[in-house]
């Protein structure tokens, strides 16, 4: 199971002309405000249509009906009106009423179960939002069949349910899933050498490979435009050279 | 994928409720199987309203319901969006403008809501469009087609002549006793169709919660849920308006108090909007009949008993 898009263009917002996500990789998206990390995301996840004739986005060995059991994607926004519960929610996105054990014991969300989500706390929220993601194609996973799609999942999220989600999401990758976070954390790639990294600029794909060989300060300067005398000292990585 | 399962109690409890009223009711004919008199008022004049009450009932409450799923606005109802100003507004040119010659008033009233009911949820959809389908704007697109539909009214009444006015305030107002066989084997045809429809969708409407995008990512067409449980809602309110003209507020209130109390799974709400909706009409047909010959307009007492109600459940707060 791989991912590969090909010729993928949306105007003013994405230009990709080729890129290859194997399985059992975990890739970092990252890149400015407005540098194309969500739009790209979007596309994998079968959000957004290229506006170009001859765009292709192949996930090889997963038929297109079945994809909602191996595809999931956290987006940025969602809020309800409704005053659902965590359960309601669980039940109405996913095959499950409540969290299986080991998702439970990343995010620790079914204590939340008859709570509204609502009145929960923003970092709680995210939570539950993760684990409903995962809930939905959590038997794919189990086969190291799952495409997990995340567009900011650290935000709001305490440093320790970070560092024991992250860890989660390594497991699941030795598994053979595949999993995309667009993220601004730029600290967790110091401690991630062996996951990938997709640096976007302007729609486009700047870099895309292993951390330890292309992740450095220089990154910072040139994609981000960060004068070298800004970078703070926690993203000074060990990959220097 | 295993579909988890949902509280069928209240289901039965609202047809129990039903039954028990339709007894009551029949109960008040207390000569029925004796009195020849008796027996014709009850089979013609009671158990068309009592029809009327139960379909009519049904219909708005359960398009509301769904209604207030795909614009993601709990406060959503048919009058609110402007669907049923729409069928008010043609009833008006029907009956006031005296297109129809009044023999053929039976089909052509009828038609003509349900025309004016899909005519302007179209409007308000393509209105809503241009301004990027948001659910707010469905929301604004509905009041600004009201207020339009009010004010062609208006027109309408002040070049109406007396008699005709009269009727159409009447008819505005609402009432079961409008109904007769020919209209409800039509109406009461289509309000089950459309009723079985939404049926059909109850679950696929539990992802649009979270909003279009998070429905996409479960491989529903959320454009294409929204769409066809629009036309669903225009169709079961054209009717509902056609054959008891306009009935304010229970669109609103049923499905309003039955979330609050059962939560939101519409595999639940949407049917059991229907049962209470209908249970609600027929304590309206109850009252109305023990009130003695009074026929008071149904929007009235809808108001009158589901105002208090709808306050008292509000002050209740989250009853989970």
């Amino acid at each position: 199971m791989n991912i590969h898009l090909k010729d993928i263009y949306i105007a003013e917002r994405l230009h990709v002309s080729e890129l290859f996500i194997p399985a059992g990789t975990l890739t970092h998206v990252i890149g400015q405000n407005g540098a194309g990390k969500s739009t790209l995301l979007h596309v994998i996840a079968g959000l957004l249509s290229s506006e170009s004739r001859n765009a292709e986005v192949t996930i090889t060995e997963i038929q297109l009906r079945h994809i909602a059991a191996h595809r999931c994607c956290l987006t940025q926004h969602n809020d309800s009106v409704f005053g659902l519960t965590v359960a309601e929610l669980f039940r109405f996105y996913t095959p499950f009423a409540v969290a299986p054990a080991q998702i439970d014991e990343v995010l620790a969300v079914n204590q939340y179960q008859s709570r509204l989500i609502h009145e929960l706390s923003g970092g709680q929220q995210q939570r539950v939002h993760i684990a409903r993601c995962m809930m939905q194609v959590w038997e794919a996973i189990q086969q190291g069949r799952g495409i997990l799609l995340f567009d900011e999942p650290f935000d709001a999220l305490d440093l320790a349910y970070q560092i024991k989600w992250l860890a989660c999401l390594h497991d699941l990758q030795q598994q053979g899933n595949i999993i995309v976070i667009a993220h601004h954390q730029l600290a967790w790639l110091n401690e991630c050498p062996n996951d990938d990294v997709l640096i976007m600029q302007d729609g486009q794909v700047q870099a895309h490979g292993e951390i330890a060989t292309i992740w450095q300060p220089a990154c910072l300067t040139q994609y981000f435009h960060i004068p070298e005398q800004h970078i703070p000292l926690y993203l000074h990585t060990p990959f220097m050279s | 994928m295993p579909v988890p399962s949902i509280q069928t109690a209240p289901l039965f409890i609202a047809i129990a409720v039903i039954v028990g009223l339709l007894g009551i009711n029949v109960s008040l004919h207390s000569q029925l199987l004796s009195d020849a008199v008796e027996q014709h008022i009850f089979i013609n004049l009671s158990l068309p309203m009592l029809m009327t009450a139960l379909l009519v009932g049904s219909a708005l409450a359960m398009s509301s319901a769904a209604l207030q799923v795909v614009l993601n606005n709990p406060l959503a109802d048919p009058g609110i969006i402007g669907i049923s100003s729409g069928a008010s507004l043609c009833a008006g040119i029907v009956i006031i403008g005296g297109v129809l010659p009044s023999s053929s008033l039976i089909w052509g009233l009828p038609l003509a809501c349900f025309i004016g009911a899909l005519l302007s949820s179209g409007l308000i959809y393509l209105l809503a469009k241009r301004l990027a389908l948001t659910h707010s704007a469905v929301i604004l697109a509905g009041i600004a087609i009201s207020t339009v539909c009010a004010a062609a009214l208006a027109w309408l009444y002040i070049f109406g002549d007396a008699q005709a006015t009269r009727n159409l305030t009447f008819w505005l107002m609402g009432s079961f006793q409008h109904a007769s066989y020919p209209i409800l084997a039509v109406a009461g045809g289509i309000i089950l169709l459309g009723i079985g429809a939404l049926s059909y969708h109850r679950s696929a409407l539990n992802s649009l919660y979270l909003g279009e995008i998070n429905a996409q990512l479960l491989g529903i067409d959320p454009q294409r849920l929204t769409r066809v449980v629009l036309v669903i809602c225009a169709l079961l309110v054209g009717v509902s308006v056609s054959i008891a003209g306009s009935i304010a507020f229970v669109g609103l209130l049923v499905p309003h108090i039955l979330r609050r109390i059962f939560g939101s799974d519409n595999r639940l709400i949407i049917p059991l909007s229907g049962l209470v909706g209908a249970a609600l009409m027929l304590v309206i047909v109850n009252v109305n009949q023990l009130l003695n010959g009074v026929d008071l307009p149904i929007s009235l007492l809808t108001a009158s008993i589901g105002g208090p109600i709808f306050v008292w459940v509000l002050f209740q707060g989250q009853q989970r």
